[in-house]
This record gives structure tokens, C-alpha cells and sequence, in this order.
């Protein structure tokens, strides 16, 4: 266990000391809906009354969430190819991913490889925990009431897989296991912000868990904040 | 001159003669010693050694580079330098101690000669004293003298060995101590090059260039004719197999295999790359190998080879060429020719897997056997052993629909275009074609054929026996039948049918394996519409063993509604240029030609007038219609009233793979003359045999066609080729215990009601799941990669582990008349016709594969005392582990949508074994992976996971209090009774009914 410590902290080190360079260019940019907003159905939570008291009102699906000017939210973006093969320091602070009220927060989420996920239920009700995986390793763990907090780790790249609590069927969450740290995940208001991206030419793919993917190539210099913008529409 | 001598002969002439004699007798003795010393295997065995030589050469060099590369050998290597330094350094002083120690170590010897020389002078003078004084003798004084003082002597002498010793000790230890750092350093050496040691040792034996000079000697003169009789280097190596014997006329003998004499690394992984004959067995983890299942010194080789295990040479051993072109490569490389009197050759390589027939016939797949296995799969789906008896299925159904009640499915226009050509209607049907085939496609046999159709299915027609549709319900107001094809496409979809049945047209490259010929337990779908009527279908959904009493179709105990639903989804799919084809007229001269035919095997040729004569139309069809099923043998697959007793009408295949080539009918046909290629050629065309033959109609080949593929005719050859009589000795087939059987007995139930379609068993099946998973994403609006992460747990369950989990009594039950479970899945556990002997079978299959006892292990009865059974409860409560959130307790049902409900607590205590339930409770993952039941104790921090207010945090408690509390939860008047607990808190156990 020493032994894994002292190396994972030199490969730390290593990697901090190797990979300083030109370390400053952004990619940001805002995720649009284009057409027809669908008319989605409020979740019945009827299933518990602990879930149904915490909202006042009715709770729409997070399946697509749009601001008034159908700028979408839950998009992740990421950088798929360009990167120089290296490995890339884990961050210390962990992923939380909070049950609350019944629904995922937030409902897409990515992790680097290695960094710890911290769930919490602060619900007071039975939830469970069942990551369907298929690269990593499978787990379905209850969160019992008196259990509020647990952190798991996923130790292998795996793209987008979900989250489900098959005491609350409605409840899912999609989570990103990935190698870097170069990803996003679109804000309420469409935006996403990629930071410190080294310079060079990038493939970047925008996820979404209904409307699938889309890709757009990208080059920045040191120091740039280059725009990309996508936009989703029902096929 | 000397006078010549009278002679009949001329002597020199004579002598001539004699010496060309005694050299021609001299050479062919020579010849003969030669002919017999240079043998094919020697050559092989000289290239082996060479080949041996090389690679431990090589084995040699790397390892002994790997010990010298590592950082660890290089530290020792210089310590042992250094060691060796400081010893030449150092302890060479000690040389001269050495030599004081030897110097003393003589002394000491002297002296301790002369200690014991002393001491017997010393015993006698004791003795001569102790004489004098007893007897009173004048010399005592003298006697005593002499006592005293070889008594000085000996302690003297005792004082100065003492000393010596010391000394000796003393130097010794010096030297010892200056030389121990070294030799530990030495063994540690020792220890680095073990491997290389071993490795030259061997090479120095196997290597002229590494031997010493004697053995080199030694080396050449042990493999020189005739003196190689002692102990040659090159010799044939060969494995007696006692248990497996040979038939050599009427006398059974040991089987002999000598193979290894020429493939020398066949059991040795370190030969994996070398070329043949030397090469390694591919399959070392099965074969071969002392802790495989097939050690060759058990097993040989030519038991699943086949060939001639006596034979040293590459054809005298039987090798059976591969293909076409590597017969030419062996007939010009080693004059290979086939061997005809020997009755096994060698299985080609396509086929070497119908070896592991003869000792698994008993298994219905065996594992490592893919190709067998898809044999034996085809075999079955296609009913060969309908028509052809096989042992292994001498209790199977007849694969094919009953046509007792024909009339009320279909009409006779369907009926005549389908025995035409089943797959113009359904394109991978397994119904075989009959006519049109290669020997019957000749003008006048076409137009017999048609009018042979015509007359079987007037037969059957006029035979089908009246079978009265249930009505579908009627509603509203005109009444309309019920039935709403929306909807019964989602029946269709999610109860289950997709595990035996498809609706779509294959496409034509689809590859036929076990796993896609589940989905093919029952017909393809396509064209229901076109075959049979709404309420014939109706009536099939509702109780199919009503048309059909030996159907494998279950009963899915769908609602009127239901059924109605589903029926009219089905029959919405239909092939309508399928019906409107025109039916050629019946043409009576041929009817009668055909019937003359039938009539004059039992009559005579007036007789034959006559009754011609005086049949109806009607009679005659249907008379040459009976006589044509009995010719064609559709009786073999189908129930037609009137052939009960009839036998199958084809060659018993249960030891065809023995058959020699020569008693197959070649005909005129221009292939190689083996088992393997005759097979072939029928399966791809069951007539070709009568190819430019004159034969009569009804003398002509009749095995339909199944239109096979390529790769499926070599599967099914190898099966057939497995087919063989020479069952091994019982003593090496596999254990034959009753668990065994049990096993065997139970797959093969499992097989023939194709239970893998829906469940995994023994890891294999669940061909259902991606029909569930589009179910998941057609019906419940499921994304694609939600619904393939979901599918496991709303899929029929994995059955691993079933014996350990449910009770014998239980599952026997269950089987026979199944009830839900499981509220969340749509797909239904159908109801079989299952009778009591496949009841028991299955039950005892489940108990011996998880190695079970059976019939029933001691039910323990949990005994929960009264704190248990208080702190099992709160366990159970919405503060705790919440069970009741999502399993049903009797009568009361959880919140929320079935998706999300887990089964009754009221079934556990008939239906699950006590200590599995434990089990579940700990670890369900481990148990079933992906379940919907989540851990509540994490196994990654196991006595961290229970809440520590409850017995003391002590988990293994927790777990068993809250089983025991779980099981009282059961409406059974057998449940434990709590011991005594407050009043207020003693259980309500619903009153449940299933």
C-alpha cells in the first residue's frame, strides 16, 4: 500500500514537473437546441412520498434541459484525439454527485480516471447506487438512510454510462470516466468552458444522452480562447 | 603339364560363379541390414535433436543473460568478487593455522590412542587390586602401586586431550568464520543459476560439441547398426494404452501408439513454433498435458485421431490429407497413398472433432467441441434422426407440426404449394424439399411430382380429423372479434416469443450458430398470414397442446384479450403472391399411371385393370397419397393418422462413422472415395447418387433437401464421422456417477425445450435479451446504451447457482405450474407440458450441478430469539435497510410501477434455501451480476457496512437476524414462531394467495 502511495505521488510529481508548457489556450462555447421543443412529461414520484414532498412543483425529466432560449444543458464535451499521449495528474478534490430530491445532481457528470466520486444522499430514503459499467467494474450499492455519504473510484476509461437507482426508476445519471482533464459539461445556459488547453490541434465531440453525438475539429495557439459552438435537433 | 582333370564342370568357372553368389548374397545382406537400419522416424529424430539442441542452446544463452542482466545477480557477482578477494586476502594466513590444525589434529589422535590404551590398563589393574584385597594376597601393596599411578597417568592424560581440543576448536573457528561469508555467497549463486545449470547439464548430454570425449565416443557406437539393439539415442517411443483397445479380428488388443516417435514436441509447449512434425499439440490445457483431462500416457493419440497408432511411417500411420491440394503435396513429399484396409484412418483436421463423440456422447454440448456441437445442434433442429434412428435422440419428438386436424390450420391450395417448395413461402424453413430435386427434374418428372403433391394432399386433407376453433370473444356494438394488432405487437415484443420464434426474413449470409439457433426452436413467423386463420392462431396461443399434444410451443397463459391481440398482430404478416400462385389441375392419366404404379406391387396386372376401373378419382389420389407418404417418409416427422406404427424410412446413422467407404454408393459420381466426402456430397445434394442411373420412380433416392450451407454440411460430417461403435472401456470414459447422469440427463431436457432461449445456463443462452433490450427502447424509451446496461435485469434470469438457491420441492412445483416472481419482467415464465419424469430430471439436474444433495438437504429452521428477531425487524424498517420499498410482503405491494418491485418475502420460505438467502443478503452481486438488488453490505468494506446501533455493528448477525425475521414473513403455519416479543410487535403475517 506504501509502496503504491509513494509511486503514485512520484508519478504526480513527474508529471506536474513534465508537463508545464504553454498550458493557456481555452476552448469554450455554447450547446443551442434547434427545433421543435418536445412536450415532456412530469415525472410521477408518486412512488415515495419522501421524493414527492421535496419539490414544490412538478419535476420535468432531465432527459433535455433547456433555458428559454433553448440553450441546452448536460451536453459533455470533451477532446477525443489530438492529445499527446501522457498521463495526466488526478485531481485531488473528488466528483460529488448528490441524490437529492430524487433526481441526480448534477445529471452528467465526468471524472478522470483514479479521481474519487463522492455520493451523497441526503434524501433520508432508500437509494441505490447501481453504476451499469461494463468497462469498469460493475457495483450496485443501497444507500440506506444512515449511510448519507460513500466515494467510489473508477480505475479505466469508459465513456458514458449510467447511473440508475432501480428503487426510483426515473432516477438516472450518466457518468464519464476519462484519461485528462480536457472536458465539460454545458451549464444551464448552454455554455461550456475547456481551460489550460496546450496548443495544437483538437477532434472535440459533444455528447448528449438522447440526441447523440457531434464532432468538430479545432487548432489553438498558446494563450488563445478559441469559440465552438454546437447545435443539437431532434433526428 | 598337369594332366587336366576329368571334371563334368569347369572349376573356375565354378568359383567364379560362387564368389559373384556369395557378393550378391554378401550386398544383399548389407542391403538388408541397411533397408532395415535407415528408417523414416530416424530422420525426423535427427532433426528433432538438432532442433533440441538449438533451442536449449538458445534456452541456455537467455537465461543465462536474464541472471546475468539482473541488478540483483550483478550486486552478487561483485560481492562474490570481493568476497573472494578478502578470502585470498585474509583467510590465506589461516593457511598456516590450517596446517597447526592438521599438526594437532594428529597429536590429538596419538593421544586420545594412548588415553584409551591407559584406560584398559587401568580397568585390569582396578581388577588385579580389588583380587588382591578380596582374596588377601600378599602384593596388595604392589598391585595398588600400579593402580595408583596409571590412575595419575589417566588424568593426566584426560587434562592435556582437553586442552588440545580447545586449541583445535578454537582454530577451527577462525577459519570457519573466514570462509563462511563466501560459501553463503556461493549458494546464493547457486540459487541465480539453478535454471541455466539444469540447462546445461542437459546439453552436455543431448550436444556433441558440449560432451566429453567418451561420450562422444560412446554416442556414435550406440546407434551403429545392430549394436543399436542395447540403448540407442534414436529409438521409437510409443504409449501402451491398456483400456483402450483395438479390434483386430475378433480380438480385442491393446492399442499401441508410436506417433511420438516422429512428433517428438507434441507435449511440450517449448515446440509451439517448430514445423511439422515436431510442432506442439494446439491444445495443451486439454490434451496431453499430465494435469490435463487427457494425459497422453492415458489417453494416446489415434483414440480421437484415429489412424494406425502402430505405424512409424507417414503412411503406413493412415494420415488423411486435409484437401485436394495437400493429398498432391503428400503424394509427391512422401508418396502417400491411401491405405484401404484400414478401417480407421485418420480424421482429416476439418473433422478431428468427431473424435470426442465416442467417449461424450452422452453430453449435449461438449465443451471445446464448437464445430461437434453445431453438428449435433443441426441434427437436431433439421430431425435427421426423424428418419435416420441415432441413439442419442431414440426418445426425441418428431421435430415436425402434426397433421392430425390439418384441415382447420390451413387450406389445400397452401398445403400443395408448400410441399412444392416450403422455402418459396418461408425462406429458412426447416421443412426439406422434396420434389424438383436433381433426379427429379426431368419433364416427365416434374409433372409427376405434381400430381404426387396432389395426391398427399388429398390424402391428408380427406385424413384430417374435425378440430373445432374456439371463437374469439366478441365486443361493442355491431360485435367485432377482439383484437387489436397495436397492441399484440407488444405482447409479441415483451412476453416472450422472440426467445424460440423470429418475424423477419434472414439475411442470406446469416451464419448459423448455437447461440442464433435458439431463436430457430420455433418457425420463422414471416407469411402467418397467409397460412392459417386469426382464430386458428387464437386457439394455438390459448392451448397449443390442443392442436398438437407432443408440441414443444408452451402455453404462456395469455388472457382472451391478450390472445386475441397477439393473433392479430401475427396473422397481419402475409405472403399473398404465395396463395395466388395457380395449382396445376389434377391430371387423372397420370393419377392413374402413379396408382398402377402402387397397385401392381400387390396385384396382378388384370387385377390392376380392374380396380383402376372401378376407384373414384377421390380414392385413387388418395390411395397413391397414403402409398407416397410411406415412400417419402413424411410420417417420420409429422403425426399422420394412419402411420402410427410405421418405422423411420432411413439408414440408422448410430455407428455410420464407422461404416467403411467401400459399402457406400458411389455411383457415378467422380469424387474421392471416403466417408467424409460421400456424406458431403449427399447432404449438398441428397440425389446426386442416382446421377445418369435408370431408375423407376419410386426406386429413386428420396431424402429431401435441406439446403444446407457449406460450413454446416462439415459440421454435420463430423458429427456423423463421430458416430462410431468403438466405444472406449468404461474405465476411462468420463466418472460415470449419478450426478453425471443427472447433468447429462437435464441438458438434454433443457435442449429439446430450448429453456437457453430465454435463461443462461451454465453460461450459455439468453437469446432473448437484445430482443428485451429493443423492447426497452421500443416500449419503455430507453436509449440504446440505457437499454443494453439495463437488459440483464429485465431479462429471464441467469440460472447460475438455481440448485443452491431454491428448494428441490419448490422448483418441481414451480416447473409444473409457474407462478410470477418476478413482477417486473414482462417476459412470463410459460407453462409446459412437462411430465413427472421431466419434472424430476430437471430438478435433480439443478441439485447435481451445483453439487446439491438430493432429493432435499436438511431444511433448517431458523431460530430467531426475541432480541433477533427486534433487531431483524428495524433491519427490515423504511430507518433502515427499507426491503419493503420495493418487495412485495403477501398482499401488500410496494409504491411506484412494477419496473421497480422485487419478489414476495411471502415465497421465501417454500421457495429459497435458508443459508442462500444469507448469501443474497451479503453479496447479491456476486451472485447475480447486474441485479436490481442492490449490497448493503459493501464486500470492499464489509465490517464497516452494517449500522452500528444494530447487535452491536456486528454484520454476520445483522444478515442472519434479518433472514430469519424475512422468513417469518411467509403465510406458512411451519414458520419459526418468535420467541416471546412484546405483544404490540409480534408479526402480522399477510394472509397471501398465489
Amino acid at each position: 500500500m506504501k509502496k503504491f502511495n509513494t509511486s503514485t505521488c512520484s508519478l504526480i510529481i513527474s508529471v506536474i514537473l513534465l508537463g508545464v508548457p504553454a498550458y493557456a489556450a481555452t476552448i469554450k462555447g455554447v450547446v443551442s437546441y434547434e427545433g421543435e421543443v418536445p412536450n415532456l412529461k412530469p415525472i410521477d414520484m408518486g412512488a415515495d412520498a419522501i421524493c414527492l414532498s421535496k419539490h414544490g412543483s412538478a419535476v420535468m425529466p432531465q432527459i433535455l434541459v433547456l433555458d428559454e432560449n433553448k440553450k441546452m444543458a448536460n451536453v459533455l464535451v470533451q477532446i477525443v484525439s489530438g492529445l499527446p499521449k501522457q498521463e495526466y495528474p488526478v485531481p485531488t478534490e473528488p466528483v460529488v454527485l448528490t441524490q437529492e430530491g430524487c433526481q441526480y445532481h448534477p445529471h452528467v457528470v465526468g471524472v478522470q480516471v483514479g479521481q474519487t466520486v463522492k455520493v451523497l444522499n441526503p434524501d433520508g430514503t432508500l437509494h441505490n447506487v447501481h453504476a451499469l459499467c461494463k468497462v469498469n467494474a460493475e457495483f450496485n450499492l443501497a444507500m440506506p438512510k444512515f449511510r448519507t455519504e460513500m466515494t467510489k473510484v473508477f480505475d479505466k476509461v469508459e465513456t458514458m454510462f449510467p447511473i440508475k437507482c432501480d428503487v426510483h426508476p426515473w432516477m438516472a445519471g450518466w457518468v464519464a470516466v476519462l484519461a485528462h482533464p480536457y472536458f465539460n459539461v454545458s451549464q444551464t445556459n448552454g455554455a461550456f468552458e475547456i481551460a489550460n488547453v496546450p496548443a495544437g490541434t483538437y477532434e472535440l465531440e459533444a455528447w448528449h444522452e438522447k440526441l447523440g453525438t457531434q464532432k468538430a475539429s479545432v487548432t489553438v495557439t498558446a494563450d488563445e480562447t478559441k469559440e465552438v459552438n454546437f447545435t443539437f435537433s431532434r433526428p | 603339364m598337369p594332366e587336366p582333370q576329368e571334371r563334368h564342370y569347369n572349376i573356375n568357372k565354378l568359383n567364379l560363379l560362387f564368389a559373384v553368389a556369395s557378393i550378391t548374397l554378401l550386398g544383399c545382406l548389407v542391403w538388408m541390414f541397411q533397408n532395415d537400419f535407415d528408417r523414416e522416424w530416424k530422420g525426423y529424430q535427427a532433426r528433432f535433436r538438432d532442433l533440441e539442441i538449438e533451442k536449449t542452446r538458445v534456452a541456455y544463452d537467455l537465461e543465462t543473460h536474464r541472471v546475468e542482466a539482473q541488478a540483483d545477480y550483478q550486486t552478487l557477482e561483485s560481492d562474490l568478487k570481493t568476497a573472494q578477494i578478502n578470502f585470498q586476502a585474509q583467510c590465506s594466513k589461516f593457511d598456516d593455522v590450517k596446517k597447526e590444525i592438521s599438526a594437532k589434529e594428529t597429536e590429538h589422535q596419538i593421544l586420545d590412542q594412548r588415553y584409551r590404551v591407559t584406560k584398559a590398563e587401568l580397568d585390569a589393574a582396578k581388577f588385579d587390586y580389588e583380587d588382591a584385597i578380596g582374596k588377601g594376597k600378599s602384593d596388595v601393596s604392589k598391585v595398588q602401586k600400579h593402580y595408583e599411578l596409571l590412575q595419575g597417568q589417566i588424568g593426566e592424560l584426560k587434562k592435556f586431550l582437553d586442552a588440545n581440543q580447545e586449541i583445535l576448536t578454537a582454530k577451527q573457528g577462525i577459519v570457519d568464520d573466514c570462509a563462511s561469508q563466501l560459501k553463503a555467497l556461493e549458494r546464493k549463486e547457486h540459487e541465480f543459476s539453478r535454471q541455466s545449470d539444469v540447462l546445461l547439464r542437459k546439453l552436455k548430454k543431448i550436444d556433441p560439441n558440449e560432451m566429453d570425449f567418451t561420450n562422444q565416443i560412446g554416442g556414435l557406437v550406440r546407434d551403429l547398426p545392430v549394436i543399436d539393439f542395447a540403448n540407442p539415442k534414436y529409438k521409437i517411443e510409443q504409449v501402451v494404452l491398456k483400456d483402450i483397445t483395438e479390434d483386430v479380428n475378433y480380438m480385442q488388443v491393446p492399442r499401441v501408439d508410436r506417433c511420438t516417435t516422429c512428433h517428438l514436441g507434441i507435449a511440450n509447449p517449448e515446440y509451439k513454433d517448430a514445423s511439422q512434425p515436431f510442432t506442439t499439440h494446439p491444445n495443451l490445457e486439454l490434451f496431453l498435458a499430465k494435469d490435463s483431462a487427457h494425459p497422453l500416457e492415458e489417453f494416446g493419440c489415434t483414440v480421437c485421431h484415429g489412424g494406425r497408432g502402430r505405424g512409424t511411417d507417414f503412411v503406413s500411420a493412415v494420415h488423411t490429407p486435409s484437401s485436394e491440394e495437400q493429398k498432391k503435396e503428400w503424394e509427391a513429399k512422401y508418396h502417400w497413398h491411401e491405405i484401404h484396409h484400414w478401417e480407421q484412418p485418420m480424421l482429416a483436421k476439418p473433422f478431428v472433432q468427431a473424435g470426442c463423440f465416442k467417449c461424450h456422447s452422452d453430453a449435449s454440448t461438449i465443451k471445446g467441441a464448437e464445430k461437434l456441437n453445431l453438428g449435433l445442434k443441426l441434427i437436431e433442429k433439421s430431425g435427421c434422426y426423424a428418419c435416420h434412428l441415432i441413439d442419442k435422440y431414440k426418445d426425441w419428438p418428431k421435430p415436425g407440426p402434426d397433421l392430425t386436424h390439418l384441415a382447420a390450420k390451413t387450406t389445400k391450395q397452401w398445403a400443395y404449394h408448400w410441399i412444392e417448395d416450403p422455402k418459396s413461402f418461408r425462406h429458412n424453413t426447416w421443412m426439406p424439399s422434396f420434389f424438383n430435386q436433381s433426379n427429379t427434374s426431368d419433364e416427365h418428372s416434374k409433372i409427376r411430382g405434381e400430381q404426387e403433391i396432389h395426391a398427399i394432399v388429398q390424402y391428408l386433407f380427406s385424413q384430417s380429423e374435425p378440430f373445432a376453433l374456439d371463437k374469439i370473444p366478441q365486443v361493442g356494438n355491431p360485435p367485432n372479434p377482439l383484437g387489436n394488432p397495436e397492441k399484440g405487437k407488444e405482447i409479441v415484443s415483451s412476453v416472450g416469443c422472440f426467445a424460440c420464434h423470429q418475424i423477419e426474413p434472414q439475411p442470406s449470409d446469416t451464419k448459423r450458430d448455437r447461440q442464433s439457433l435458439l431463436r430457430e426452436q420455433g418457425p420463422n413467423l414471416i407469411g402467418l398470414g397467409s397460412k392459417t386463420s386469426v382464430e386458428w392462431v387464437y386457439q394455438w396461443l390459448k392451448d397449443p397442446n390442443r392442436y398438437h399434444p407432443e408440441t414443444k410451443m408452451p402455453n404462456l397463459r395469455l388472457s382472451d384479450q391478450e390472445a386475441a391481440d397477439a393473433a392479430a398482430f401475427l396473422v397481419q404478416d402475409n405472403n399473398l403472391s404465395f396463395n395466388k400462385n395457380p395449382v396445376p389441375p389434377v391430371d387423372e392419366k397420370i393419377v392413374d399411371e402413379i396408382t398402377k404404379g402402387f397397385l401392381s406391387k400387390i396385384m396382378t396386372q388384370s387385377q390392376v385393370s380392374a380396380k383402376l376401373a372401378q376407384m373414384p378419382l377421390e380414392e385413387k389420389l388418395s390411395f397413391s397419397g397414403q402409398k407416397l407418404i410411406a415412400q417419402y417418409g413424411c410420417y417420420s416427422c409429422h403425426n399422420i393418422k394412419g402411420f402410427e406404427n410405421y418405422k423411420p424410412i432411413g439408414t440408422e446413422l448410430t455407428e455410420e462413422g464407422s461404416k467403411a467407404a467401400d459399402r457406400l454408393d458411389f455411383g457415378f459420381i467422380d469424387i474421392e472415395h471416403s466417408k467424409q466426402e460421400w456424406f458431403a456430397q449427399k447432404l449438398k445434394d441428397p440425389r446426386i447418387f442416382d446421377h445418369s442411373k435408370i431408375k423407376a420412380p419410386d426406386e429413386k433416392l428420396r431424402m429431401p433437401n435441406f439446403q444446407f450451407k457449406d460450413e454446416e454440411i462439415e459440421a454435420i460430417v463430423t458429427a456423423i464421422l463421430g458416430f462410431v461403435k468403438d466405444k472406449p472401456a468404461s474405465t476411462i470414459l468420463p466418472q460415470q456417477t449419478p450426478e453425471h447422469r443427472y447433468v447429462m440427463e437435464g441438458e438434454a431436457i433443457i435442449r429439446q425445450f430450448n429453456c437457453q432461449g430465454c435463461h443462461i445456463i451454465e453460461g450459455e443462452g439468453g437469446a432473448i435479451r437484445p430482443e428485451v433490450a429493443k423492447w426497452l427502447q421500443d416500449y419503455q424509451g430507453r436509449s440504446e446504451t440505457e437499454a443494453n446496461a439495463m437488459v440483464a435485469s429485465f431479462s429471464p434470469p441467469n440460472l447460475a447457482g438455481e440448485g443452491k438457491k431454491v428448494q428441490a420441492q419448490w422448483l418441481f412445483g414451480f416447473l409444473h405450474q409457474p407462478t410470477t416472481i418476478r413482477p417486473w419482467l414482462k417476459t412470463r415464465m410459460p407453462t409446459y407440458h412437462f411430465n413427472a419424469n421431466h419434472l424430476n430430471a430437471l430438478v435433480k439436474y439443478f441439485s447435481a450441478l451445483d453439487k446439491e444433495e438430493f432429493p432435499f438437504a436438511d431444511q433448517v429452521e431458523p431460530q430467531a430469539s426475541g432480541e433477533e428477531y427486534e433487531e431483524g425487524k428495524k433491519l427490515f424498517s423504511q430507518d433502515y435497510f427499507s426491503c419493503g420499498s420495493c418487495h412485495i410482503i403477501g398482499e401488500k405491494m410496494p409504491s411506484g410501477t412494477p419496473e421497480k418491485w422485487a419478489p414476495d418475502f411471502a415465497l421465501a420460505f417454500k421457495r429459497l434455501k435458508p443459508e442462500w438467502i444469507k448469501q443474497w443478503i451479503k453479496n447479491p452481486q456476486a451472485l447475480s451480476p447486474g441485479t436490481k438488488m442492490p449490497t448493503f453490505f459493501d464486500p470492499e468494506s464489509f465490517d464497516a457496512a452494517g449500522p452500528e446501533d444494530v447487535l452491536n455493528g456486528d454484520e454476520n448477525l445483522q444478515i442472519k437476524a434479518l433472514r430469519d425475521y424475512i422468513l417469518t414473513l411467509s403465510n406458512n403455519q411451519s414458520a419459526p414462531k418468535p420467541a416471546p416479543a412484546p405483544a404490540s410487535a409480534a408479526p402480522q403475517p399477510p394472509a397471501t394467495s398465489q
